[in-house]
């Protein structure tokens, strides 16, 4: 250690005269709330990385309003070390965070810093990569159209609202409805999916509690998810100014893998506190507000993060960069501001529904008003073929059974749909934290839209669903459930198979 | 109607130019109380600043501040003037906490960072 520092010194008083140079300065002028006022620095672009050399060090800061006299410029660091006339040194450059396959399995800070107290993160500097926050989405010749599916474990979305691999899909809903659960049970998934390559999965907590944060990435280790996973973490204790840049550095370190040839998927949790974040700082930044206070560019916030995500064609590499935002409604309005521009920035959402949370539909999707919009083409033919049906007949159970309410007399068909749908939302609830491979989803849904599980009652469907699944893994493995995996497909040879395997366990459970 | 700093020090510096030495005073008051009575009192350290660099422009000189530790010696200010040139008006300030060398601000926009201090932050935070 000693000689690394005295090799250090000795080489940099060997170089002392020449890096002496003349640099352009400003002053801090006033300072507070993680924005400073700075003066003198007229030159400096937007964006661009400034050093404030305070008595304690230097702090880093964004400059982000270029106006007559002055720079407003957004703090990285303890803005209470700085102090009036403190010096600022424009950088010439934007903000950057360090990319590598060596953030897989850490947690770190908006900035790039591990938090984890695992030690440096890159051990070789020799070959840094950094990659900017904010960079020009990828354009539309680089891309191509949404063809490998991205399966989430969760039967009604795999099944009904089916992701792909460089899809933006919003997660939607209020408070304590599951919305989180989703995205880890997605992030556990990736790692039993072993049909497609395991996606890296970057978490990003914005102004989440530190505990929640903590309990998190212990439920990730549990279940081996740390492995191909990067948790950025700006919790609720750290300035709004890094809860607004914890989704660019995160897209950043997203699309390193994305140019590398890989699949990266990003869960940004939640771009609502994002939101709010970027409202305080330009109401400190006096920029004008507008709708419920939030500034004319709120829409572009979003946007210009989201479509950064996307799927790369075969000549610049294959990679993709798939996005989960999630937004936390007040109440259910989804017709609110941050909600309606999100929902038309992403290629569809899931609904997550209070009643249905509180009447034991876990997870509380609504089919109704959830959507996947380039889902579909990307979906196993497999899931496809028995999933169709599944919708339709969900849909036909919802309108039924609003009408049952008031008729006093039904007639045999529809009595039949009321079950059959009461059976299918049975069968498609599903326990935190236990995500289901797709072709025991495809198995399981095929019995239930094919009517075998109609003479079970609806709250035995669980019980027997268990246990029909844990028949066929036993007895069927190769012959249906491999046949399905490998191939994706629902073969009319292995279909007979599935049709006599469930058959056979009918005779035996029922 | 709000002023920036620019235009109150504009307007000071040609209210100073346009009247006799023995007004000056007078105007000097007024100016206070026309700052205190705009709300601009905080403005009043931008304005002095951009009075006195409008001023030294005016008259062909420049401020050059010198930061260092302990005297700094005859020889080393006449190189400084050689460098810089005569029409400057140097300002000596000592700052122990540069450790050694010197810092010096040129109309306080550029820096010639020249200081202990700044090698071994950079050193140790390469």
């Amino acid at each position: 250690m000693r000689d690394f520092i005295i090799d250090n010194l000795k080489k940099e008083i060997a170089d002392f005269k020449k890096e002496i140079k003349a640099e352009k300065i400003g002053h801090v002028l006033e300072v507070g709330d993680g924005i400073a006022r700075i003066s003198g620095i007229s030159e400096a672009s937007s964006q661009e990385m400034l050093e404030i050399e305070t008595s304690a060090g230097i702090v880093k800061a964004i400059a982000f309003n270029l106006e007559e006299d002055t720079v407003g410029a957004i703090v990285l660091g303890d803005y209470l070390k700085i102090k009036e006339g403190d010096i600022v040194k424009p950088t010439g450059r934007v903000l950057s965070v360090r990319v590598g396959q060596e953030l897989v399995g850490r947690v770190i800070n908006p900035l790039g810093e591990p938090i984890d107290g695992k030690g440096p993160i890159f051990k070789d500097n020799s070959s840094a990569t950094y990659y900017p926050v904010e960079r020009v989405a990828p354009s539309v010749v680089m891309r191509e159209s949404v063809n490998t599916p991205l399966h989430t474990g969760i039967k009604a979305i795999d099944s009904m609202i089916p992701i792909g691999r460089g899809q933006r899909e919003l997660i939607i809903g209020d408070r304590q409805v599951g919305k989180t659960s989703i995205a880890i049970d997605t992030i556990i998934n990736q790692g039993r999916d072993s049909r497609h390559s395991t996606p890296i999965c970057i978490y990003v907590a914005i102004g989440q509690k530190e505990s929640k944060v903590a309990k998190i990435v212990s439920t990730l280790q549990e279940f081996g998810a740390m492995d191909y996973t990067i948790v950025i973490s700006a919790p609720a204790s750290i300035p709004a100014t890094l809860w607004y840049l914890a989704p660019y550095s995160a897209t950043a370190i997203g699309e390193y893998f994305m140019y590398q040839g890989k699949d990266a998927l990003l869960i940004y949790d939640d771009l609502s506190k994002h939101a709010w974040a970027y409202r305080e700082l330009s109401l400190l930044l006096r920029r004008p507000p507008g709708r419920e206070a939030y500034p004319g560019d709120i829409f572009y916030l979003h946007s210009r993060l989201l479509e950064r995500a996307a799927k790369l064609s075969s000549k610049y590499g294959g990679g993709s960069l798939t996005a989960l935002p999630l937004i936390e409604t007040q109440l259910g309005d989804v017709s609110a501001y941050i909600p309606t521009n999100v929902i038309s920035i992403t290629d569809g959402q899931i609904y997550l529904e209070p009643e249905l949370f509180y009447q034991g539909v876990r997870p509380a999707v609504n089919v109704g008003l959830s959507v996947s919009r380039v889902g579909s083409s990307a979906q196993t033919k497999a899931m496809k073929k028995v999933a169709g049906r599944l919708r339709l007949e969900l849909a036909q159970f919802r309108e039924l059974a609003a009408f049952a309410q008031f008729a006093s007399d039904l007639d045999e068909a529809t009595k039949k749909r009321i079950e059959r749908g009461k059976i299918l939302t049975e069968l498609l609830k599903q326990k935190e934290l236990d995500p289901l491979p797709f072709e025991k989803q495809v198995i399981l849904i095929y019995a239930g839209t094919n009517g075998y599980f109609d003479s079970v009652a609806p709250d035995q469907i669980a019980v027997i669903s268990e246990k029909f699944l844990d028949y066929m893994e036993k007895m069927h493995e190769e012959a249906v459930l491999e046949k399905i995996k490998e191939s994706g497909e629902l073969a009319v040879e292995t279909e007979e198979k599935l049709k006599s395997a469930i058959a056979d366990f009918l005779k035996i459970n029922i | 109607m709000k002023y920036t700093v620019k235009q109150y020090a504009q307007a000071l510096m040609e209210a100073l130019e346009e009247n006799e030495s023995a007004q000056r005073n007078k105007i000097l008051k007024s100016f206070l109380l026309l700052l205190r009575r705009n709300n601009d009192w905080s403005k009043l350290d931008s304005i002095i600043k951009q009075v006195e660099k409008k001023y030294l422009r005016k008259i062909g000189k420049k401020k050059v501040l010198i930061e260092f530790v302990g005297a700094l010696s005859v020889k080393i200010k006449e190189r400084i003037k050689d460098i810089l040139g005569t029409n400057i008006l140097l300002v000596e300030k000592e700052n122990p906490k540069i450790l050694a060398g010197l810092k010096i601000f040129i109309e306080d926009e550029i820096l010639i960072d020249a200081s202990a201090r700044t090698r071994l932050d950079c050193l140790f935070n390469d």
